[in-house]
């Protein structure tokens, strides 16, 4: 009884007030007593604080919280430790362990809460949409391939923004690492690669990539000779919708996992949640041959097969409104019948990050390592 | 009876009356004395007899008939010389597969040239219109033959369903004598780049011996083997198998004009339908490509979002080309039409009075004494 009262308590305090799969998911993730000293960290707080809060020994206490670090179930900096929970925690933090850290049953645990807790993100995310703050501009923007632009003879290089050409993206970050993507992980829906997720966050990648995650560290060609192979592979590059680099993380989403960009196809939203590229994907038909793989890459359903003229085979054609300018349909095309236009200006990417007021949804609002002490 | 009425009687007995283009043709190929000469030759004939009728020296009309022999105008036993019966022999013999191509006595460019002229504007209107008549007469036209490659990429079709008279490849095996000749259209009209040598109509047949290494004919005799690569050749080349042919739809005297106007239903099906998995399907349309009878449309498919072939059970006529060349080995054949269905439809005119119509065109004669 007194077992489960620590569980109520975590998930009450976490945002999940008497979710029954939340708590069982709680329950695989820490045992009683362990729970009772993460509730200590529901802010931030060092080792020593604790430790005289709770008139227990420091020592082992810094035992207790080194083994909570490698199996990251707290974020932390140099002495202070906090306990937060959401998305951002089970997406980019737990799953991130090395393998031994992760408990038994962890993946079948959080399928089940997961669908609770992705209504309670689409919600969240839902209210921020129809909200005041976004005036319009999506929080997202797709990168165009790289490859894509490259197969585009009418693109001139000097057309091309540096934060819209995933080299010089790459380029300019300080560090690069990656890891499996938690959506295709969870859902399976795919088989497209599971290392998808670049990280540049720059206080936490250098002590993540050495000491307790599985995150994979890259050089900036070994980022780009990868990025391509995503790219073959119809996989999305998304950032936040800002001219310059993403501070933190970049996706590369399919339309049958991505927690975000599939309820966001499906729902309509996908133009609140998402900005698409400056450029559009137009086909040559007398090039096009009807073989259908860039209606099958298309996410969007911007590409519809059409009759034309002269042919007994339906050609593709863009919908332009449905074009989020991806590039995957171009690389896709073993015709080179598909290529990028230019149709947008620069001003199409704002300056500036959208300010968007997480404060509703605890989880999603990412713990920035660098401001604990 | 002058020049002209001798000209027009022959175009009248052939079966193209009022037609200046054909006139044309029987201008450019015939003096006005072979005029006469031909038009006495509807039944057979020895040499002695047509001179006595035609009162004109014996010697003379030999020389004659046989250059007329030559040229493949006439054909010949030990005695009796005969002329051909309908347009369709007229065209085959004169002009088409067993005439002269080669040497002296070629067909002359000019009179492809103006069979082409002829062909396009006005026979193919009337092949039209006599297959209209022979499936008003008879319930249908010759079915087409199922591909031999088809048959065998239907793994549920066992052999023993398929009747001796749709197994092409039986028929090619069981042959005595298997003499190939030209296309009679692509050699005359050719427009296209399909293979020439394809066409089976002297197949084991008393005409293949009678022009077999005549002068100037293209026609050769291939084994057993050569026989089948030649049918699975024009099989995968698309050329439609029906009767003796191999079909293009932009040569063939029936093919051309029935997808020209779009009158598919004057083609006959056969037994087999062909019919899409689409879990297989992988939408890359070269059936639809490949399909002379706009049969196969791409359709929507549920859980995926290429659209997958779909096959018209009405427009199919069972000829087998998208099974070929079908990648994926999504289409297959399914027998939808029972054994019956071959029995030779009842004779013409039985069901309808009014001009006769032949089923089977009436060839030259190639068993004369």
């Amino acid at each position: 009884m007194e077992n489960d009262e620590v569980y109520l308590e975590a998930a009450e305090k976490l945002g999940y007030p008497g979710s029954a799969s939340c708590i069982k998911f709680l329950r695989v993730l820490f045992t009683p007593e362990e729970g009772k000293l993460l509730l200590e960290f529901l802010q931030p707080a060092t080792c020593e604080q604790v430790a005289k809060r709770l008139n227990i020994d420091e020592k082992s206490l810094q035992e207790k919280l080194d083994d909570f670090k490698r199996r990251r179930l707290l974020f932390y900096g140099k002495t202070e430790y906090v306990f937060r929970f959401g998305i951002h925690v089970f997406f980019a933090r737990i799953p991130h362990a090395k393998d031994e850290y992760i408990p038994p049953g962890f993946w079948e645990a959080w399928r089940e809460f997961h669908p609770e807790e992705i209504e309670r993100f689409q919600k969240g995310i839902t209210g921020i949409l129809d909200g005041p703050q976004t005036a319009g501009v999506p929080p997202n923007r797709v990168v165009p391939y790289r490859l894509a632009i490259a197969a585009s003879p009418k693109i001139k290089p000097e057309e091309v923004l540096w934060y819209e050409d995933m080299a010089q993206i790459f380029a300019r970050e300080e560090q690069i690492g990656i890891v499996e993507c938690p959506c295709r992980k969870e859902f399976q829906n795919c088989d497209r690669p599971l290392m998808t997720c670049y990280y540049f966050a720059k206080h936490t990648l250098k002590r993540d990539i050495n000491e307790y995650s599985v995150m994979k560290k890259l050089s900036v060609e070994e980022a780009i000779a990868y990025s391509d192979e995503l790219e073959k592979g119809g996989l999305m590059h998304l950032m936040g919708n800002y001219a310059g680099v993403p501070d933190y993380v970049m996706c590369n989403c399919c339309e049958c996992c991505c927690v975000v960009l599939k309820p966001a196809i499906r729902s309509g939203r996908l133009r609140q949640l998402y900005s698409p590229s400056r450029y559009l994907a137009t086909v040559d038909t007398d090039l096009c041959v009807g073989c259908q793989d860039c209606a099958e890459r298309c996410f969007f359903n911007a590409i519809e097969m059409r009759l034309t003229l002269n042919s007994k085979k339906k050609k593709a054609y863009i919908i332009k409104d449905n074009c989020m300018g991806c590039g995957s349909c171009v690389v896709g095309c073993k015709q080179n019948a598909l290529t990028f236009e230019l149709v947008r200006p620069p001003e199409h990417i704002p300056d500036r990050p959208a300010r968007m007021d997480f404060s509703a949804m605890p989880g999603v609002s990412i713990v920035r390592e660098e401001t604990l002490k | 009876m002058n020049k002209n009425n001798a000209y027009i009687e022959l175009a009248d007995k052939l079966g193209v009356p009022n037609s200046e283009r054909f006139l044309k043709i029987l201008d450019a190929m015939f003096t006005p004395e072979e005029v006469d000469i031909c038009r006495e030759l509807f039944a057979p004939a020895t040499c002695h007899e047509l001179a006595g009728r035609l009162d004109i020296d014996e010697k003379d009309l030999s020389r004659k008939l046989d250059s007329l022999v030559d040229r493949g105008m006439l054909t010949r036993g030990k005695t009796q010389y005969a002329f051909h019966t309908s347009l369709l022999a007229f065209h085959h013999e004169c002009v088409a597969d067993t005439a002269p191509h080669t040497g002296p006595n070629a067909i002359p460019q000019n009179v492809k040239k103006l069979w082409d002229d002829f062909f396009r504007n006005e026979w193919s209107y009337m092949f039209m219109e006599h297959t209209d008549k022979m499936i008003k007469a008879t319930g249908r036209s010759l079915p087409i033959s199922p591909a031999i490659e088809a048959l065998e990429r239907s793994p549920n079709i066992s052999p023993d369903t398929i009747m001796p008279e749709e197994n092409w490849k039986l028929r090619i095996e069981k042959a005595t004598r298997r003499i190939i000749a030209p296309c009679g259209c692509r050699v005359v009209w050719g427009v296209c780049d399909h293979p020439l040598m394809t066409c089976f109509a002297c197949f084991d047949r008393p005409r293949g011996d009678y022009y077999l290494n005549q002068p100037g004919r293209l026609l050769k005799e291939v084994t057993l083997a050569e026989a089948i690569d030649i049918a699975l050749e024009a099989e995968d080349a698309g050329l439609v198998h029906w009767g003796d042919c191999y079909c293009c739809d932009c040569c063939c005297e029936n093919l051309f004009p029935v997808t020209r106007d779009k009158r598919f239903e004057l083609m006959t099906p056969n037994r087999f339908l062909a019919v899409v998995d689409e879990d297989k399907c992988q939408g890359c349309q070269d059936c639809v490509e490949r399909c002379k009878f706009d049969a196969i449309e791409m359709r929507q498919s549920a859980g995926s979002k290429k659209l997958k072939a779909s096959i018209s059970a009405e427009k199919c006529k069972g000829c087998g080309f998208c099974i070929i060349k079908c990648k994926q080995n999504a289409i297959r054949y399914e027998i939808v039409r029972p054994p019956e269905y071959l029995k030779p439809p009842p004779p013409p005119n039985s069901r309808q009075t009014g001009q006769p119509v032949h089923v089977i065109p009436v060839w030259g004669h190639y068993d004369l004494k």
